[in-house]
């Protein structure tokens, strides 16, 4: 009886999504304009999958870059949804609408060019939602909603850290690597124990070879924390509501501070190389040994933002606390 | 010592626009020139090809906006020949701007193809090398460390080659593609105020 229950509760649904579905479909190919944004939606939903499978993946590895894709696309369009009345009130002339419609198929065109990368097929779907918003509202919704349109488009990468990390290592080479290692080495010397840098290269003896030196890797230069925590901070200082001055501040007090305790971590795994043996040094470079550090240096942002975003309250929350 | 007493007045009566179109079609004819010379031969199978011909269409486009923007200028008064050349501009700007993906598309490819060709050639003298040290005979005036030592600076001279490859490539390609989207986005700039100039 049960079954047979779910069994028509099911039917019903499809039936819905179908008339639904085929309501939908009419309506994209009612005029031309309906026709080409649905060409442009159709190359989106081909994007998807794509755009999953990298998100899940970096999921997998426990990587927090999805949260950026997801805070920027809500901010974005949080920012759009509230100013819709003024987007709808002005429609794009024709020559916006043919740029748009420019920008969807020639957009379309490529997709089937770029399949080998999910990178350039994440520039073509930024390239077609920049058309799809500039043939509904004109070029004046990018004009007068920049800082939405910016978030919208750069949520739509799939692993922003990566980009970021090659477009560093692309202007800076190894200078990071080398900093590390340096701001390491002074610090060694600083608690008396002999230390040789040579670039990115560590040492805990007067020479350098392949038995007691540590190279400080791309991974290991800190800048896979600074990155996301920048994101984060902005995201917060954005939801929060925050000045400028406060959102910039709370971004780089959380660079520094995740390249500062990188610092320690590189002294521990040098420690752990030279002294405590191999098995030391994998479990301090891996998982468990990342977790602890994150974990405190968390903590420490934790309590330094939130001193930051409570320094002075907001007139919002002063009303509301004297209501109360 | 002269001094102008009214400039306003001495250039008003003369009309610029005459000017500005000799000036803009002249810039226009001479990026033509150049694109016919850098297209014949096509041969747009050839990534080197597409590579190189994108690099100096992209070096040469700001002379290509900079002609559009006198011509706009001169063809103010003109209505119909200005919006004309207005949705000429945006298509023009799309077009820059999609081929920026491109760009991007050939380089990673051009890339790939770099570090697969050095990895080829290290891998062939490696095993070349590799021989060499099984059939000690076989090079009579070479020991073993001197073997060893030639593996061990071959492999380093193939992380700086590849480094090398990436770093250009990479620089070459951002080059070629920033200046596709900032003259592409200019473009754009530039149909939308032909097509409805702001008025004083």
């Amino acid at each position: 009886m049960a079954q047979s229950n779910s069994k028509t509760r099911l039917e019903l649904l499809g039936r819905k999504l179908g008339k639904r579905s085929l309501a939908l479909f009419k309506t994209a190919c009612r005029t031309n304009h309906n026709r080409i944004v649905a060409c442009g939606v159709l190359v989106l939903l081909m994007f998807l999958p794509a755009w999953l499978s990298v998100v899940w993946q970096s999921i997998l590895k426990g990587d927090s870059g999805f949260l950026l894709n997801a805070g920027f696309l809500y901010l974005g369009l949080d920012r759009l949804w509230r100013n819709r009345q003024q987007l709808m009130a002005e429609p794009a002339t024709e020559e916006e609408r043919f740029l748009g419609y420019f920008l969807i198929l020639g957009g379309a065109a490529c997709f089937p060019l770029c399949l080998s990368s999910v990178s350039l097929q994440a520039l073509i779907a930024m390239v077609i939602l920049l058309g799809i918003a500039i043939c509904n509202w004109g070029i004046a919704v990018v004009q007068k909603h920049p800082l939405a349109i910016a978030l919208i488009l750069v949520s739509v990468y799939p692993d922003l850290g990566f980009l970021a990390n090659r477009i560093r290592q692309t202007l800076t080479g190894k200078q990071l690597e080398s900093l590390m290692a340096w701001l390491a080495g002074l610090s060694f010397a600083a608690i008396g124990q002999t230390v040789t840098v040579d670039g990115v290269f560590l040492s805990l003896a007067q020479t350098i070879d392949n038995s007691n030196a540590v190279e400080v890797a791309s991974g290991c230069s800190g800048f896979d924390m600074a990155f996301p925590i920048a994101g984060f901070a902005f995201i917060m200082g954005m939801y929060f509501k925050q000045p400028w001055q406060k959102t910039f501040a709370l971004i780089a007090i959380g660079v520094i501070l995740a390249l500062t305790f990188n610092v320690p971590r590189i002294m521990l795994l040098a420690f752990a190389v030279v002294h405590w043996g191999e098995a030391s040094f994998e479990f301090w470079h891996g998982p468990i040994g990342g977790q602890i550090f994150s974990a405190t240096m968390l903590t420490a942002y934790y309590y330094i933002a939130m001193a930051i975003i409570d320094q002075q309250p907001s007139i919002v929350t002063q009303k509301a606390k004297g209501k109360n | 010592m002269t001094t102008l007493s009214s400039p306003n007045s001495y250039v008003g009566s003369y009309n610029p626009k005459g000017l500005a179109q000799i000036v803009g079609f002249a810039c226009l004819a001479g990026f033509v020139v150049d694109l016919f010379v850098i297209t014949f031969p096509p041969n747009l199978g050839n990534l080197q090809w597409r590579i190189g011909f994108m690099q100096q269409v992209s070096d040469r486009s700001i002379i290509l906006l900079f002609g559009l923007a006198l011509i706009m200028f001169g063809l103010l008064d003109f209505r119909r020949w200005r919006r004309r050349l207005a949705m000429a501009c945006l298509v023009l700007g799309a077009i820059f701007c999609l081929s920026s993906i491109l760009v991007i598309r050939d380089g990673i490819t051009f890339q790939q193809e770099a570090l697969k060709n050095i990895n080829t050639q290290a891998t062939q003298v490696q095993s070349q090398i590799q021989q060499a040290k099984n059939n000690p005979g076989s090079v009579p005036n070479v020991t073993p460390e001197q073997l060893n030592q030639i593996s061990g600076a071959l492999s380093n001279q193939v992380n700086s080659l590849k480094e090398n490859a990436k770093t250009v490539t990479l620089r070459t390609g951002i080059s070629s593609v920033g200046n596709l989207i900032i003259v592409g986005l200019a473009m754009i700039g530039l149909g939308q105020y032909g097509a409805r100039p702001p008025k004083n």
